[in-house]
């Protein structure tokens, strides 16, 4: 594969005031909301693959959340962020690109193609506008050859959610984030229904789901505790003790009991440039 | 600059004096003999007779107090002009209180010569060499020098006899230097005497002086004395003469123009500066002196001395020195071995006030070696930059070849560990050492000692340039070094001899009967039956090249044939293996094909291996094309009430795994058979069409993934696997080809189809270790599993069911053309597509 030069070269340096930051906000929400039914379109285009349905209005407020944000801006600093390709995780790593400063090569398989293709054709229009140039790059799919052409001209590879990638790059410089990434364990055939529903909506949006069967509750629980990988933990049952066991035991992950964790369409977010 | 304040204080005394007067230099000898007292009271008796301070002078002590010495002068010039009494108590009184500033070898020295002189002036005049006789008496100043029974007289000889007595042991040499103002230009002239003339050693000064003078010539000859004298100077002589008095007179003669042009007497500059600034002397005249008293000189030292302050000069150049510099010092340098004597002479050289260096013309030589190992090309480099550079040549950031086998070898002098990073980092390195000769044979075999693995390619450089025999490549495959990659490298480029020689059907089976080899047996097989067994790659382009069916399967049969006949020649080894427990042993290993255990155990011991699982579903698949295994014989087993459920599916699914219509069709109608034996009419027709696609489930609605989508492309992964089943839904894959185990759920105990459950891929090595842990009565325990995990040298991979395949594809590395085809590939990439697929709700069939 041939890199593109932009791939390689330092991002500009420019500065950024906060009045700057959200007339850029600003006009990036105003490109989004202008080309919604292109976003759609793409949607419409993704979802014979992909089930994943996106909303502007979501890709709206993240954009909102980054208003108040802090400008703290690097000198040359660059990351490798290989993830499953969520375009709200798109979004959020381009602007955290922006407000840091700090070039991005984004590495994602086939999920969400033309959605996300759009996106960073409307993120990189406004950023140009701003003479920000290099700054946020693709590589198309991943293989370790072609990650190893480029990793060493970037300072640190940021992995989110995605298990197969983090354990197929045995790299001293790589960071994991988990995004949800999902333990579940179901112990009432009562709620089978919930339990399949779960892992169809995972499977759908890419989220990593592992469920267990024939494990017993502290079995799970000491699972999924030692378990880095995972930042959310799902019970299903009708037994309260079991309930509270779970909730009382489960460390580091949030836990969600008999209920649906997908309310949010946006799983949580940190600030993986770092 | 101790000496420069020795120098001017000198100079002084000089202009107190001011006569014709010599400059003094007296010096503090080493070999300093302590007299008896008395014995130097003599000597000093025969001061008497000398009674001028100019000639007291020589014999002063180098570091006397100056100013003692001044009122000592003064005090005997009043005593002179007043006149000595008779028995020069006086001058004796005086001697005793300032004692203290006299050279005691020197004075007696000086005494010596001039009892001498007075004598031969005497023998002269008297004819008859009678010595004048002091006369003593009872004056208490002389009683204390003496005692009772000593002689009350003393003569001359006598006092001469004991001065010859001390300077035996006290080598001396007497050096004025005398100024006469009164010429024009002021002149000076240096004067030498010798103890070893007096005491009658005179030879000794000759041979010194001829050898000296030899030496001299060949300094001469082969370097030119005066660059020999470039970096010395003049007060650099206390390094090397063998006399201090010489070496600071002749330096304050060679200095005299400082003098003469501090005391506005300039007389001409001179024509050679030296390194103090505004003292100059003239190196002609320093080399002419050089010869003329190179009897007094050590010449060892001088040249030691000389290469010392050269190899100084350029080392402390500018901070770093020049390479063209530093060649000639060292071209300089071996020069004056030949030169000199006795290379270990060492030199006490004042390098600063008070501070001394101690070197030999060895340790010089030394030092060289080590700079030496500090040049590449023609830069000096310190410690630090030599341990840059060898990071950045094991790191491959600098070329090896950018440096010469010299510099390799002396400046980087790498250590093994360093040889094993260079290697591991640029596999092509290594040939490049060998070829060049820069490692010898020694570093090769720690090197390889060191390795923990070998790239296909070295071991391939090895074997051909003759570093690595067939039995040597087998003691490192044994040590877990050279892999089976490697020798399938081999077998494809190595063109002069055949690998497959290097594994014997005699051998193996010798381990195999072994217990305690069981490990070194693992190797052998796994060895044996790539090299010996597996389809050759001339049987694999026969088959892509067949044209028809019919081809294809003679090529199968030849294959088959020679199967046959390497276990024949197997079993042959021993009648032990003819039990039947050891022939299914050795065809799980893969070492004996199914056709062989056929040929000794006989068809029905078929039934027992196919319920059992012990068929590998390749194998099955092709008994049940030949006609051996039919559907009825199959059906038979579906519907026997002892085998459970799960089984019979695992029997089914690994019997026709395909999607391929037929596949399907035979799967469901066995399926049926297996749910409703009373019902189904048994048929061995494979072409009967079916009604719709149906999959086993349970009676609730559930979304499933199909497990056996899973199972199928599991199967492709490895045409020869081995499936085990676990009473908790666990399949246990083994994958001999890629020396993989793979653990996947796919039912759950209430024997449901399971969904989601995290898939773990290990290395054979550790899960023949971990069995017992992994495997807890006949469950699989997933917290083990889940710790072996956390542990990234353990390499044990966990995928979930979230783009299953995909994930699956990129661990076993499906896109690498040297382990799959460009047809396995697709088929493998199909099939996870498939699994994608079945994850989808599907309805109970009423």
């Amino acid at each position: 594969m041939d890199l593109e030069t932009g791939i390689l070269e330092e991002a500009s340096r420019y500065t950024l005031s906060q009045k700057t930051l959200n007339s850029l906000l600003d006009n990036l929400r105003e490109n989004i909301i202008k080309n919604s039914n292109l976003i759609m379109d793409a949607n419409k285009i993704d979802v014979k693959h992909n089930k994943k349905q996106i909303k502007v209005k979501e890709l709206i407020e993240i954009i909102e959340k980054y208003r108040k944000v802090d400008c703290v801006l690097n000198d040359d600093e660059r990351r490798i962020v290989i993830y499953k390709g969520d375009p709200y995780l798109t979004l959020h790593i381009c602007l955290q690109a922006v407000v840091q400063r700090t070039k991005v090569l984004l590495i994602y398989e086939d999920f969400m193609l033309a959605v996300n293709e759009i996106l960073l054709k409307l993120i990189n229009d406004i950023l140009e506008e701003y003479k920000i140039f290099n700054l946020i790059y693709k590589m198309d799919n991943f293989s370790k050859k072609e990650f190893n052409k480029v990793k060493n001209f970037y300072d640190k590879t940021i992995i989110i959610g995605d298990t197969t990638i983090y354990q197929i790059l045995s790299e001293e410089n790589i960071k994991f984030y988990p995004y949800n990434n999902i333990a579940l364990y179901c112990d009432s055939d009562d709620l089978q229904k919930l339990q399949e529903a779960i892992y169809i909506y995972s499977n759908e949006n890419e989220f990593e789901i592992e469920i267990f069967h024939d494990e017993t509750l502290e079995e799970v629980i000491e699972i999924i505790n030692s378990d880095k990988t995972k930042d959310i933990a799902i019970l299903l049952t009708k037994d309260d003790k079991n309930k509270s066991v779970f909730i009382d035991k489960i460390k580091g992950k949030t836990i969600f009991v008999n209920e649906n964790p997908f309310k949010s369409e946006v799983g949580k977010i940190y600030n993986y440039l770092k | 600059m101790s000496k420069k304040i020795e120098n001017m204080k000198m100079s002084q005394l000089v202009k107190e004096i001011g006569t014709l007067s010599p400059l003094i230099y007296n010096c503090l000898d080493n070999k300093h003999h302590m007299y008896r007292e008395s014995d130097f009271n003599e000597v000093k008796m025969a001061g008497k007779i000398v009674n001028t301070t100019q000639a007291l002078r020589p014999t002063y002590k180098r570091e006397a107090n100056f100013d003692r010495a001044i009122e000592f002068e003064k005090k005997l010039r009043s005593l002179q002009i007043k006149g000595f009494s008779d028995d020069y108590r006086e001058f004796l009184e005086l001697m005793d209180e300032y004692e203290d500033i006299f050279d005691k070898s020197l004075y007696a020295l000086y005494m010596g010569i001039e009892l001498k002189q007075d004598i031969e002036k005497e023998h002269i005049n008297n004819g008859l060499g009678r010595n004048r006789v002091f006369f003593l008496d009872e004056d208490p100043y002389y009683a204390k020098f003496f005692s009772k029974n000593s002689k009350k007289t003393i003569s001359k000889s006598v006092v001469l006899g004991k001065i010859k007595g001390l300077l035996k042991f006290d080598d001396a040499l007497l050096v004025t230097v005398y100024r006469d103002s009164n010429t024009k230009p002021i002149s000076y002239t240096m004067d030498c005497k010798s103890s070893l003339d007096l005491i009658g050693q005179g030879h000794i000064i000759e041979k010194r002086d001829k050898k000296g003078k030899k030496k001299i010539e060949q300094i001469e000859e082969k370097v030119g004395l005066k660059k020999a004298l470039f970096q010395i100077t003049p007060i650099d002589l206390l390094c090397f003469s063998r006399y201090k008095s010489l070496a600071y007179n002749l330096t304050s003669y060679l200095y005299r123009y400082y003098y003469e042009e501090k005391e506005n007497n300039v007389f001409g500059p001179p024509s050679y500066i030296d390194d103090f600034p505004g003292i100059s002397y003239d190196l002609n005249e320093f080399a002419e002196k050089i010869k003329e008293y190179v009897a007094y000189l050590d010449l060892d030292k001088m040249l030691t001395l000389s290469a010392y302050k050269q190899l100084q000069y350029v080392e402390n150049k500018y901070g770093s020195p020049d390479y063209d510099e530093y060649q000639d010092c060292k071209k300089y340098i071996n020069q004056l071995e030949g030169l000199i004597d006795n290379p270990n002479t060492i030199i006490h050289y004042e390098v600063d006030d008070n501070h001394f260096v101690e070197v030999s013309f060895n340790d010089i030589k030394e030092d060289i070696k080590v700079i030496d190992q500090h040049i590449i090309g023609k830069k000096f480099y310190s410690n630090d930059q030599i341990d840059d550079l060898s990071k950045k040549i094991i790191s491959g950031e600098i070329p090896i070849f950018l440096l010469n086998k010299e510099e390799f070898q002396n400046t980087l002098r790498f250590s093994e560990q360093q040889f094993s990073d260079l290697v591991k980092n640029i596999p092509d390195s290594l040939k490049f050492l060998l070829e060049n000769e820069w490692i010898n044979d020694e570093q090769f075999k720690k090197i390889i000692e060191g390795k923990t693995d070998f790239t296909d390619e070295q071991v391939l450089y090895l074997k051909e340039s003759g570093r690595l025999n067939f039995d040597s490549i087998l003691e490192l495959y044994n040590q877990g070094k050279i892999s089976l990659k490697n020798f399938k490298f081999l077998q494809s480029n190595l063109e002069s001899e055949d690998i497959s020689t290097i594994v014997s059907s005699k051998r193996l089976v010798e381990l195999y009967l072994d217990k305690s080899k069981k490990e070194e047996f693992d190797k052998y097989r796994k060895l044996y039956k790539m090299l010996k067994i597996d389809e050759t790659e001339e049987e694999k382009k026969l088959k892509q090249q067949a044209k028809s069916e019919e081809e294809l399967k003679q090529i199968q049969s030849r294959i088959i044939a020679r199967h046959r006949k390497i276990g024949n020649e197997i079993l042959e080894q021993s009648e032990d293996l003819l039990e039947e427990e050891r022939m299914f042993e050795l065809y799980r290993y893969g070492l004996l094909n199914f056709d062989t255990v056929i040929d000794y155990v006989g068809v029905p011991a078929l039934n027992k291996l196919y319920i059992s699982n012990e068929i590998k579903p390749i194998d099955a698949r092709r008994l049940y094309d030949d006609g051996i295994l039919s559907q009825d014989m199959i059906k038979d087993i579906l519907t026997d009430p002892s085998i459970e459920e799960t089984k019979k599916l695992t029997l089914i699914y690994s019997t026709f795994p395909s999607t391929d219509l037929e596949d399907r069709q035979i799967r469901d109608e066995l399926i049926k058979c297996m749910k409703n034996p009373v019902e189904n009419n048994i048929s061995s027709s494979n072409h009967k069409k079916r009604d719709k696609d149906v999959v086993i489930h349970s009676t609730s609605n559930k979304s499933v993934t199909d497990p056996c989508a899973r199972w199928n492309l599991i199967s492709k992964l490895d045409k020869e696997y081995i499936q085990e089943y676990l009473t908790d839904g666990t399949m246990i894959f083994y994958l001999p080809n890629k020396e993989k185990y793979i653990i996947e759920k796919l039912y759950t105990s209430k024997q449901d189809f399971a969904y989601g459950a995290a898939t773990y891929i290990l290395d054979e090595k550790l899960f023949s270790k971990m069995r017992d842990k992994i495997i807890v009565d006949k469950k699989v325990n997933r917290s083990f599993l889940v710790q072996l995990n956390k542990d990234e040298t353990n390499n044990v991979k966990k995928v979930v069911h979230t783009g299953w395949g995909k994930a699956i594809g990129k661990f076993f590395d499906i896109d690498n053309p040297e382990l799959y085809t460009e047809e396995e590939k697709e088929e493998i990439k199909k099939l996870a597509l498939e699994v994608e697929k079945s994850k989808k709700p599907i309805l109970s069939e009423k």
